[in-house]
């Protein structure tokens, strides 16, 4: 199979947000309107390979699926001990976040599109910032959700990777291809500590 | 029409023994859980990724470390091809149909990855209700 090269490119920006020092990792790809992704909680911007090699979408949109802090090359707060705080992710922190890295990038008008979460937190940013953005897509979001503690995923006798995998196996349609389900078991076994 | 109860365990013991996403981690997968479907109950016994036994008569005290409840209807549910949605998985039935999980849930979390694969193949097996 002859080697492939591929477009996206990886970069990190140092932003400030909050008092809280992020190295932020990104992966880009395309010219135009910028469209900024936000990945699922737990998971990292993986989840938008389609996406930043599609060539329909990449001709008029400059992909830029980012890891929130945390997550994926994202690391927590490299200003704070972070190690002796329970994480807790606010909606205010997490929209000043957008916000912060959509001007460290110097982004024209960008339209923000997140799932789950991410789909929570653009309405999120609709709401509160409606002159920063183009425009948001809310991705499998809810503008109310309860909210729950999975104790599971953080038990020391239990293989917290594989709990994390396959608690989301039901996320996912049964005719989904295997390769994308398992795919996405993959993403989340890499992420347990911050879902 | 539901298979005979017997036909059922060699069939799904079968699938489970050959089933290639199972045996690539098997090791460790030892557990035992019960199926209560209704006027049908069976205890599987698994050891590192096979299965060691399925009692398909249990006896009151015949043990076991987590147990999947629910009535007939929604385990044909589970046994169609493509299951219908909240029928596809055991946190989609067990939060929105009448599936209970109940036991040593700290047994199924350390096995689930294997468990959830297992479970899948009621899709190829069957049921017997």
């Amino acid at each position: 199979m002859p080697v492939k090269h591929h477009d996206p490119i990886g970069r990190y920006v140092t932003i400030e947000v909050d008092g809280k020092q992020y190295k932020v990792f990104y992966l880009s790809n395309g010219k135009g309107t910028p469209l900024v992704c936000q990945h699922t909680a737990g998971c990292h911007n993986h989840q938008w390979r389609g996406l930043l090699e599609d060539d329909e979408i990449t001709q008029n949109y400059q992909v830029i699926a980012y890891d929130l802090p945390r997550h994926g090359k994202s690391d927590p707060p490299h200003n704070t001990e972070w190690w002796k705080e329970d994480y807790k992710l606010t909606a205010e922190h997490y929209c000043n976040f957008i916000v912060e890295l959509c001007k460290a990038l110097d982004l024209d008008d960008p339209i923000f599109m997140g799932s789950s979460f991410g789909g929570n937190v653009a309405l999120q940013l609709a709401l509160k910032y409606p002159n920063k953005f183009k425009a948001v897509i809310p991705v499998e979001a809810a503008h109310y959700s309860p909210g729950f503690y999975i104790d599971w995923w953080r038990h020391p006798h239990a293989n917290a990777a594989q709990v994390c995998g396959s608690g989301v196996w039901d996320l996912m349609a049964p005719q989904s291809p295997d390769m994308d389900r398992w795919l996405t078991w993959h993403y989340y076994t890499q992420g347990s500590e911050a879902f | 029409m539901s298979m005979d109860i017997n036909t059922w365990a060699k069939k799904f013991q079968e699938l489970t023994d050959n089933d290639e996403t199972i045996s690539a981690m098997a090791k460790y997968y030892t557990c035992s859980f019960l199926f209560d479907m209704g006027k049908v109950k069976v205890i599987v016994e698994m050891h590192d990724g096979k299965v060691k036994n399925i009692n398909t008569n249990p006896g009151g005290l015949d043990p076991y470390d987590f147990a999947l409840r629910a009535s007939e209807a929604t385990w044909r549910e589970f046994a169609r091809p493509i299951p219908k949605p909240m029928f596809h998985g055991i946190y989609a039935a067990s939060f929105r149909e009448d599936l209970k999980i109940e036991g040593n849930h700290l047994v199924l979390m350390q096995n689930i990855r294997n468990f959830i694969v297992q479970f899948e193949l009621l899709r190829k097996s069957g049921v017997p209700v």
